[in-house]
């Protein structure tokens, strides 16, 4: 993929690996990548409205976005919402393709490779969507343990007899001035 | 699809190309480049004489109206360019795709002319558009032929063509859409088909 000269022709290129089926999806028309023909519409996920731009940050933030479908009918936009699909892979390429030929040029480069998230169907006048959020394929690796807490309570489960933390309620303790402090 | 009367024809066509590409215009003097996108399609704008109300511009608006929301289909004038006898061409081979479309069938030697208009019917629905390049049939009625746009859609063998009497056929856009009914008893109407593919 070279993107150079005086005429560009890039594509935008998704893949959706569903339980059941595989979703190849393009900005326009359809075009070949090798076997594999990507069009503009499927016939359950209808075509891309709009992607949001997809958010990647230092720190905890894992990468995730946003994609906005137009479903060809209703019950394709609940067929969508099937909880199967949660957590299916989906990845997004940007390549180049010729004119002539209707093919993808070269390697197409991987600029995301996320997983569904949520799903939400979205009506107003003229107009039906559905949203999929995505996440990181690699939020699975994150190791978060919610249950875990700087308290006394679950400082006792790990040491029981351990009295270190038992002051520390997060309550301020107030002592009248002038009082004797009885500790 | 609501297919519009053939009769009369429009006193005016606009055809445009739907482009989804663009410049890529610096704010500076420095080079630019052109980007290109997958989807390219036609619209036509129509603008029709006056319609006598008691006959045709009663259908007229009917069919509009219906058209509306199931989409519509008019001839694609040809103005005076004589397709002649091509014959019965048909898509030549299935998965294909870009700008060159192998066809077969066709009447032997026909001769395509460049800017000559021109359907495929792909699964029901009539994809316009033009010849990019003089091309001449075989002895045995087979070509490759060189279309203006990519292929929008992927053909099967032997998926018809339409060389003699084009149509465009898509959704009737615009704001809204409205007829005039004057006193001289007339309708006036103008609409735009866009191709939805």
């Amino acid at each position: 993929m070279a993107f150079e000269g005086r005429v560009i022709c890039p594509v935008a290129l998704m893949e959706i690996t569903l339980p059941s089926r595989i979703v190849r999806l393009c900005d326009g028309g359809f075009i070949l990548w090798g076997s594999d023909k990507f069009e503009s519409v499927d016939e359950h996920f209808g075509a891309v409205h709009s992607a949001e731009a997809f958010e990647e940050k230092t720190g905890d933030e894992a990468p995730g976005g946003k994609v906005t479908f137009l479903p060809p009918s209703a019950t394709a936009a609940t067929l969508l919402s099937n909880p199967a699909f949660q957590g299916a892979r989906m990845r997004f390429w940007l390549g180049e393709y010729d004119r002539a030929s209707g093919q993808v040029v070269g390697t197409p480069s991987l600029t995301a490779d996320l997983a569904i998230d949520t799903v939400t169907l979205k009506r107003s006048k003229g107009m039906r969507s559905v949203d999929i959020e995505f996440e990181s394929a690699a939020k699975l690796l994150f190791l978060v343990m919610r249950g875990n807490a700087l308290n006394d309570r679950f400082h006792q489960q790990c040491y029981p007899g351990e009295l270190g933390m038992s002051n520390a309620t997060g309550m301020p303790r107030s002592s009248a001035w002038g009082a004797d402090n009885a500790g | 699809m609501i297919i519009l009367p053939t009769w009369p024809g429009a006193t005016k066509a606009v055809p445009s190309v739907l482009d989804f590409g663009g410049i890529l215009q610096p704010t500076s003097g420095a080079a630019t480049q052109r980007f290109n996108r997958l989807g390219n399609r036609y619209g036509v704008a129509f603008e029709m004489p006056r319609l006598e109300n008691a006959d045709e511009g009663r259908i007229w608006v009917n069919r509009l109206v219906r058209g509306l929301s199931a989409g519509a289909r008019m001839e694609y004038p040809l103005l005076d360019f004589d397709p002649g006898t091509p014959g019965a061409f048909v898509v030549n081979g299935a998965g294909q795709a870009g700008t060159m479309l192998n066809v077969r069938g066709g009447a032997p030697f026909y001769q395509f002319k460049e800017g000559q208009p021109f359907n495929i019917l792909i699964d029901g629905t009539y994809f316009l558009d033009f010849i990019a390049a003089d091309t001449n049939a075989n002895g045995s009625g087979a070509a490759t032929i060189t279309l203006s746009q990519m292929l929008r859609e992927q053909p099967a063998d032997g998926d018809p063509l339409l060389i003699t009497q084009p149509v465009v056929e898509g959704w009737v856009v615009g704001d809204r859409l409205s007829w005039e009914l004057a006193l001289n008893r007339s309708v006036g109407l103008a609409f735009e088909i866009h191709e939805a593919r």
